[in-house]
């Protein structure tokens, strides 16, 4: 299983250590950072990036692609239902509270728009290989980030491992801004211009917003630079505004609009309006949240056979929900074995990882969940795969992986081919989350006549 | 049959001028429960773009944009209803739940806790002072006539932003918190409960009322029931409902925003109700 990536670990100790070296110093120049908190503020950092990338069989990533743009099919039909006739729900194959109980289900986001064409414009999905297969750990479809590194990544592999790759010959990624800027153009609404919105300099993901909006040649823009109203939305540039089509936005979608949650002073007052309305694109849409909820996510199976008809492509490890009192003492009785997540969080915040757990530290697992039974998932703790990394002194480290595929929904369904393959921050590290130190790879899928 | 007009005004004020004013504004009464609305217009000054659309809930909701500069920014919505004259209605008993029932439709979700309803310890404490009867429908109606003698009506204690917590401990406050320690209440004893704003149909030859809110049960055999905990009495043909949600987050009457150097000051409301003779003076406008 290791073989294929091992076969880029450099000749020499010392090469090796070089390589390492370059790739650092690769990601410093090109300020490719992710914000991470330390001690309380957020501090921009290159992104620690790994130059072994993962490997990956064309006929593999091809299975691969069929089950993720079925799943992702499928997740937008559920958005669109929900905030729309609600069949699933009536039919009884998802629990009504799922969606009514949850605070990513955005009321403010209801109308024509929730219910008619695509909601999901990009999805990230996250992938583990366990015992040589494939699972899906996590949908994110409010604001899936992450695309950007994994592009740094193949312009570093590029440059520092010209020979590998000629070799090797990966399916280019560099299609992906042409596909985003064609979904969001299609997303757009009369004349004006596409933009990017950001919450600007203090989100860890700022390098992203700033080369997506270069690489897409939109202008990036912060909520305080758009007025929107029922009749549309302008960028202020300059004295005279600009309209806008469409937003690729990087909000997490309760910030967009004061006024429609109140509970939020940023974004731009008016914009949900202006969405409901059909005036201005959004991508994704404000109502893609309420997939990503990690209770909806153990009934992603039945969604694709509800919606679709078809058997789900790709399997995914059980979940159990902990309301139910059998779920709960099932899942407390075996908490070295679980994993505990939060429903509502994203970037591994709130995790709780059972084997690693002191006895003290599952004590407290055990009083948090209790405490919360709807408030957590349960699953069982998965010993996914470990890939090769390379440490400063030249030598390689095993670390945990995962593989995050960017799915670009519509019409023309495409997943990038490669995607955002993370690893964790060390050896004994359970969480590849950036926001938790991890680290990134390039991702090749070989068989490629032509290569960049 | 009878007429009622009814005059909503809201006047915010800014300390310095402000501009580009965004407000969703939810005044126009429903239709339903034994009133038609025969007419409505929203007039704001300064001069607005102005829209129209149905919330979540169904809500009319009225968007005003205002762009220029501004000291003041007035919304008025004025309404006219026709009201079926019925005797008053009697306190319903709502048809109980199977809970599998409830679990599976539309209306569970104004059982489940909002965000100024969050279910708190403190309402199964005021449940067993309320010393209520076992049987949820009877405990509900109970619960209904009985705030009222534990809570004291008392305006400017509370505002809108008092939290339902602080409502529960200061137990004072007004039609809303009223409202609101209802729905907390009726959820936690597995009702689907939800929030209502609107106003009271005036007595004959009464003063002009006010504006009011109250809260509305959906029974298991899928009715919505009102219930008017300030007055513990049914909220029936006398109550016009302008819009419902979970809470009063989901209905408030008017909530926008506006760029300026320096916050505004509490937005002042006049509500007038009347009752008019039909053909009468007031009809001729």
């Amino acid at each position: 299983m290791l073989a294929p990536d091992a076969r880029t670990t450099a000749p020499s100790i010392a090469d090796a250590a070089r390589l390492a070296q370059r790739a650092t110093t690769w990601f410093a120049d090109h300020g490719v950072d992710f914000g991470v908190f330390d001690g309380g503020t957020l501090v921009q950092r290159p992104i620690p990036f790994d130059p072994l990338p993962r490997r990956l069989a064309r006929a593999e990533w091809e299975q691969l692609t069929r089950g993720l743009t079925q799943r992702v099919a499928a997740l937008d039909c559920f958005v669109r239902d929900v905030y729309g006739e609600q069949r699933i729900l009536s039919d009884r194959v998802l629990p009504r509270e799922l969606v009514a109980g949850s605070p990513s289900f955005l009321r403010a986001a209801a109308g024509p728009a929730a219910r008619t064409g695509p909601q999901v414009c990009v999805a990230g999905i996250d992938l583990v290989r366990v015992d040589g297969r494939w699972l899906v750990l996590e949908d994110n479809l409010r604001v899936p980030s992450g695309v950007a590194y994994s592009l740094a990544a193949r312009r570093a592999s590029v440059e520092l491992l010209t020979e590998e790759m000629a070799e090797a010959r990966p399916i280019s990624v560099a299609e992906y801004p042409r596909r985003l800027a064609a979904e969001l153009a299609r997303r757009g609404a009369g004349a004006g211009t596409p933009v990017l919105l950001t919450p600007g300099p203090a989100n860890p993901a700022y390098y992203e917003h700033r080369e997506l909006a270069r690489l897409l040649r939109v202008p990036l823009v912060t909520g305080d630079q758009l007025i929107a109203s029922h009749r549309g939305c302008w960028w202020m540039d300059g004295p005279s505004p600009r309209p806008v089509s469409a937003i690729y936005h990087r909000y997490s979608p309760e910030y967009l609009d004061p006024v429609a949650t109140p509970e939020t002073v940023i974004g731009s007052a008016f914009l949900l309006t202006a969405w409901r309305k059909g005036t201005v694109g959004l991508a994704n849409a404000p109502t893609c949240g309420v997939a990503d909820n990690k209770a909806v996510f153990a009934h992603v199976p039945g969604m694709i056979r509800y919606y679709l008809g078809e058997e789900p492509l790709l399997h995914q490890p059980p979940t159990f929900t902990l309301q139910s009192r059998s779920h709960l003492s099932a899942a407390l009785a075996r908490v070295e074995e679980m994993v505990f997540k939060p429903v509502g969080e994203s970037g591994g915040k709130g995790i709780m990882f059972g084997p690693s757990a002191r006895p003290h530290e599952r004590d407290r697992i055990r009083r948090q969940v209790e405490a919360n039974p709807a408030g957590y998932v349960a699953q069982p703790a998965l010993e996914v795969e470990r890939l090769p990394c390379l440490q400063p002194d030249g030598t390689t480290e095993m670390r945990r992986a995962d593989l995050r595929a960017f799915v670009i929904h519509g019409d023309d369904p495409w997943v990038m081919p490669g995607g955002l393959t993370r690893v964790a921050p060390s050896a004994d590290c359970w969480l590849v989350n950036s926001s938790a130190g991890g680290g990134v790879k390039d991702t090749w899928i070989e068989g490629s006549d032509e290569w960049q | 049959m009878a007429v009622i007009s009814l005059t909503h005004s809201t006047v915010q004020r800014y300390p310095s001028s402000a501009r580009r004013s965004r407000n969703e504004v939810r005044l126009q009464p429903r239709d339903g429960g034994g009133h038609r609305l025969v007419e409505f217009n929203l007039e704001v000054s300064p001069t607005a773009e102005i829209d129209t659309e149905r919330d979540y809930f169904d809500n009319t909701v009225w968007l005003v944009s205002v762009e220029a500069e501004h000291r003041e920014l007035t919304i008025t919505a004025r309404s006219v209803v026709e009201w079926a004259d019925d005797a008053p209605e009697e306190v319903s008993i709502p048809v109980a739940w199977d809970a599998e029932e409830l679990a599976g439709h539309p209306a569970l979700e104004f059982a489940l806790p909002s965000p100024r309803v969050p279910r708190l310890s403190e309402v199964r404490a005021l449940i067993q002072e309320l010393d209520l009867p076992p049987h949820p429908p009877a405990a509900l109606v109970g619960a209904n006539q009985r705030l009222r003698e534990i809570f004291t009506y008392q305006a400017g204690t509370t505002s809108v932003a008092t939290s339902l917590q602080e409502v529960l401990s200061l137990r004072v406050g007004v039609c809303q918190d009223f409202a609101h320690a209802l729905l907390a209440i009726a959820r936690e004893l597995g009702w689907p409960a939800r929030y209502v704003s609107g106003y009271l149909v005036p007595e004959v030859g009464a003063e002009p009322g006010d504006s009011h809110a109250w809260v509305e049960i959906c029974a298991g055999d899928g009715r919505w029931l009102g219930y008017d905990p300030t007055h513990g009495c049914a909220a029936g043909a006398g109550h016009i409902a302008v819009a419902v949600g979970r809470d009063y987050g989901d209905a408030a009457p008017v909530r926008g925003t506006f760029m300026s150097s320096a916050p505004g000051l509490a937005p002042e409301v006049s509500v007038i109700t009347r009752r008019d003779v039909p053909g009468g003076p007031e009809m001729d406008q």
